[in-house]
């Protein structure tokens, strides 16, 4: 038997030395080195970056780049701890605000925007911060960039909050703004901002064309905080940030005019919902969309305290009617939404099993989903 | 049965019930759900059963302070949002070796099983080491948002320390809550 396959075993190989010459054609070529890809700009309407926060590892966390149509991962920036990302469509810039050591764990602060280009997804430039940039576990409203595209707006905290405000023409900071008794940052539709107060009012802040306060003012309290308190993870349709509380009640903050202005509060859930404890839930569990649409995740087991929990179910909801008009069971519970723009929107969730799942934002119809994203993916979004 | 599975049981039952073209991933996600409220994810995830079998349990000595603070129902914690640091080499009330126990932090207000008095609680963070890793757990009773900081447990309170890198969280006894 033994000596049957050794024979096989010679003719095979005399075959294979017969067709060499046939097959050098096809020979591999030398590859270059080095070798690193660029990414095609401008974008496709599907690219999305997803926030690894690295728990488990706070200090080196990253933002990966998918391309949510093909599944593919195109690229990351690696980040230090309690990282924020926005980007401008018009520069083709991310901007990714982190604190770093100069030993690792130890060292000198460094609070820094590192500036990185859509086409390479390498560093630009780092703006140096003061070494007091909010750390505060994923939240959009840490930063902003103003309507008009100029300013991008930095929360601060060493206890006392400012907002640092950096000319995105220089990348550079032009000016800082002290916020005293509120947080958090609302871009309105006047290349100013607003920030929520713990006095359950909040300021709006005008900006000169220096990047300079030019005036501010002050609502009345509107924000029951202590019973029913609005959640700071809001979406902005059409210029109206919409705040939702943790009962599931809509506040309206319009900032279409010359100031912000507070619409009618509205509730996502009927009576008998609330009664069986709907409520808004999720990481970052809101999402708007310009045609007048907004999603909220929501869970059925609401309580005191579950206002971060992930959420089962995506309710979609007409802005302007007040109603809902759609309802997504999710395949898997949602940590954190986002919505594509365009007339084809597509709903981006981060779900608790750390994958990305793909839907269609109308429909509510499952499409895929995109796969190992780092060790605690928390947030997603959309690069449109 | 403690909080943590209570809330796993209870989300696995209600999505069970409430959907029929969920399968086995719904389920698992249920009960990934219910590990915790902050997203548990493979690392974290593996490293909150904290709250689990993989940690000695550890006891106050004091049966008027009861419960294990290895686990994320112990009384004291229902504010708390971080690695405990009795898994880390600390207590319920010291942070580890070799960290930095910052100054500022958030408070919360929690009842104590055995006296039925609701305590403020000092959530204090310990810094200068990274991210313990260990029993990670997340509750979120009265937790108030950001532009709320004292009562808001999103917030890397490692301020005035002499780096403001995380390590893991205590809950310190400040005294006895007046209505």
């Amino acid at each position: 038997m033994r000596e049957q396959k050794s024979k096989w075993r010679g003719v095979a190989l005399l075959l294979g030395v017969a067709c060499l010459p046939l097959v050098a054609t096809a020979e591999l070529q030398p590859e270059p080195i080095p070798n690193v890809e660029k990414l095609d700009v401008p974008y496709p309407p599907t690219y999305a970056v997803v926030h690894d926060f690295a728990f488990g590892s706070l200090i080196d966390s990253s933002f990966g780049l998918v391309d949510t149509a093909t599944r593919r991962f195109k690229g990351m920036m690696s980040a230090g701890q309690f990282a924020t990302v926005d980007h401008s469509m018009a520069r083709q810039e991310f901007y990714v605000g982190e604190t770093l050591h100069s030993h690792g764990s130890r060292g000198t602060r460094q609070d820094l925007i590192t500036v990185y280009d859509f086409e390479n997804l390498d560093v630009v430039t780092e703006i140096k911060l003061p070494p007091k940039r909010m750390n505060l576990v994923i939240n959009e409203s840490a930063t902003g960039i103003t309507s008009d595209d100029k300013y991008l707006l930095v929360l601060n905290m060493n206890p006392a909050t400012s907002v640092s405000v950096i000319d995105l023409d220089k990348h550079a900071i032009v000016s800082e703004i002290q916020t005293p008794g509120c947080s958090l940052i609302y871009p309105d539709m006047q290349g100013g901002f607003f920030t929520l107060c713990g006095n359950g009012g909040l300021v709006s802040i005008v900006l000169d064309d220096a990047g300079q306060e030019a005036s501010r003012w002050s609502s009345d309290p509107f924000n029951d905080i202590d019973n029913d308190p609005l959640s700071e993870k809001s979406a902005r349709i059409n210029g109206v940030w919409q705040f939702v509380s943790y009962a599931g009640e809509v506040q309206p903050v319009d900032t279409n005019g010359d100031k912000p202005a507070l619409g009618d509060r509205w509730w996502l859930a009927s009576e008998a919902e609330r009664a069986d404890n709907w409520r808004p839930a999720g990481w970052h569990g809101k999402a708007g969309h310009d045609a007048g649409l907004l999603w909220v995740g929501m869970t059925p087991d609401g309580y005191n305290g579950s206002h971060k929990d992930p959420a089962p179910e995506v309710w979609r909801f007409d802005v302007e009617k007040r109603e809902r008009v759609g309802r997504i069971a999710l395949q898997t519970p949602a940590l954190s939404i986002t919505v594509s723009k365009g007339e084809a929107p597509k709903l981006l969730v981060v779900n608790i099993a750390g994958s990305l799942d793909v839907y269609d934002a109308l429909s509510g119809d499952y499409i895929h989903s995109i796969h190992a994203l780092g060790e605690t993916p928390y947030m997603v979004h959309a690069v449109d | 049965m403690n909080w943590l599975d209570k809330l796993t049981e209870r989300s696995a039952r209600n999505i069970a019930q409430r959907s029929s073209r969920r399968g086995f991933l719904g389920l698992l996600g249920a009960t990934l759900a219910g590990t915790a409220s902050l997203p548990l994810l493979p690392v974290a995830r593996a490293s909150s059963a904290g709250a689990g079998p993989e940690v000695p349990p550890q006891s106050t000595g004091n049966p008027n302070d009861p419960g294990d603070p290895t686990q994320c129902d112990y009384w004291r914690y229902c504010g708390i949002d971080g690695f405990l640091c009795s898994c880390c080499g600390g207590t319920q009330n010291s942070c580890p070796p070799g960290t930095e126990m910052s100054p500022l932090t958030w408070v919360g207000t929690c009842r104590n099983p055995a006296d039925g008095l609701n305590y403020v609680i000092s959530y204090n963070d310990c810094c200068g080491k990274s991210s313990c890793g260990r029993c990670i757990c997340n509750r979120n009773e009265d937790d108030r948002p950001v532009y709320r900081p004292a009562a808001n447990n999103d917030i890397d309170w490692c301020i005035g320390t002499t780096t403001n890198v995380y390590n893991c969280s205590t809950a310190v006894i400040l005294g006895l809550a007046t209505e």
